[in-house]
């Protein structure tokens, strides 16, 4: 396979996981798409800078989430709020499985979009993306105790959302 | 409490290394407010991952495969050395910064990204690799550093060596000079490493004619001069102990 190929091969492998994380950031399906779309055509445009044997995905999540703070500085995208099933939509599974996962993913963007944009990147990266607090700090540029604070900011906010008054026993740490 | 939040958040996430989890969770476990808390936690993340768990699982729509295989590339994109415009840029930076003599520190430490880069940046990727380890002379300039003999260098080669030494860790080390091109050439010095040549310093240097290459030997630059002195136990090697060191294949002694 041409090293062009094999590039894009890479590229596509990373598609998946890259479509959730501008998911998680934007909060809804079309915008995340074309978050994705932008980001792979940035990248492919900008190769000379990808250093071989580096993590493709990390580089192509920092283009994303560059590209992403770029559009809304240009008011071109409203972050936050979800207020259309959209997201949700093409989660076709079936029947009642497909609802509750419907249901779940929307009311988890609802959380999500009421968090400050920079806990919403932290929590995409490393609650569900699962990526290393020292990979976070990487891909954010920012150094790595301003991902923790972040991060425990945000986790706190969203057990608030996500479990009410259960979370009490946290504010009692 | 001995376990701060920040810890506690580091073990929910797996951030812990091994014995110090082991500690927390003992913790953790002697302790039932502990123990909802990091339990709240888990299921905070179980639930956002099996939210998004469904995108996943989705077939990647037609444009964004589109958008991967049909993208032009800039004309310009060298898969050859892909660094390329990167390399450039910093090495315009390291050079005005640092006058014509450059060798990256990274080199020196074992993180050998910048020597890379500079290899690349000259064309070098020919003559030098690097597995994410130690930057590794190869092709002709690891032919020449363990065939030549600094003083019968006659026939046209895209490196030279120069001085041959042991280094204060007992090893075969050689300066070397590469041709080059009219961008530069590169001198350094490469030391006899496990059947290799690992590069251990690496500088910039101005490319030579090639009636001067010729005769270019132990002239290098001085950050690789410097370089030298640091490593050489006594001193140089003199023709004899050069040819009877190659002829054991550079094994130390």
């Amino acid at each position: 396979m041409k090293a062009e190929d094999q590039l894009r091969a890479q590229m596509m492998a990373v598609l998946p996981r890259l479509r959730r994380f501008a998911l998680a950031l934007t909060g809804r399906s079309a915008d995340a798409d074309d978050l994705v779309q932008d980001t792979v055509e940035r990248a492919l445009r900008s190769l000379n800078q990808f250093v071989p044997d580096t993590r493709m995905d990390s580089w192509m999540f920092r283009i994303a989430q560059n590209l992403w703070i770029d559009k809304m500085r240009a008011g071109k995208v409203r972050a936050g709020t979800v207020n259309d099933m959209e997201a949700a939509e093409k989660v076709s599974v079936d029947g009642v499985r497909a609802a509750e996962a419907h249901m779940l993913l929307k009311s988890t963007l609802l959380a999500l979009g009421e968090l400050p944009e920079e806990q919403r990147e932290v929590v995409a990266l490393v609650l569900i993306d699962g990526i290393s607090y020292r990979e976070a700090a990487a891909i954010l540029d920012v150094p790595i105790g301003t991902v923790t604070s972040r991060l425990a900011r945000a986790r706190e906010a969203l057990a608030a959302k996500v479990f009410g008054s259960d979370s009490e026993t946290e504010h009692a740490l | 409490m001995t376990v701060t939040p920040e810890t506690l958040m580091a073990y929910v996430d797996g951030e812990l290394p091994p014995d110090e989890a082991r500690r927390v969770a003992a913790e953790i476990a002697s302790d039932p407010k502990l123990s909802a808390y990091v339990e709240q936690q888990k299921r905070l993340s179980a639930q956002l991952q099996s939210a998004f768990a469904p995108i996943i699982e989705q077939e990647i729509p037609a444009r964004l495969e589109r958008a991967v295989w049909d993208t032009r590339l800039p004309a310009e994109t060298n898969f050859a050395t892909p660094l390329l415009a990167r390399l450039r840029a910093i090495w315009s930076e390291q050079t005005s910064r640092a006058g014509r003599t450059w060798i990256p520190a990274g080199a020196m430490a074992g993180g050998i990204v910048l020597g890379v880069l500079l290899a690349g940046s000259f064309g070098m990727g020919a003559m030098m690799r690097s597995d994410g380890g130690p930057l590794i002379a190869q092709g002709e300039l690891a032919q020449t550093l363990t065939t030549a003999l600094a003083s019968e260098q006659n026939t046209p080669t895209e490196a030279r060596v120069g001085v041959s030494f042991v280094s204060k860790d007992g090893a075969f080390c050689r300066s070397f000079v590469t041709q080059g091109d009219s961008r530069g050439a590169l001198a350094g010095i490469a030391c006899r490493d496990n059947g290799n040549w690992r590069i251990t310093a690496l500088s910039a240097t101005e490319s030579r004619s090639p009636s001067d290459f010729a005769t270019a030997g132990a002239d290098m630059p001085q950050a690789v001069r410097s370089a030298l002195n640091a490593m050489i136990a006594g001193d140089p090697l003199d023709a004899d102990q050069e040819r009877a060191a190659r002829n054991q294949g550079w094994r130390p002694r």
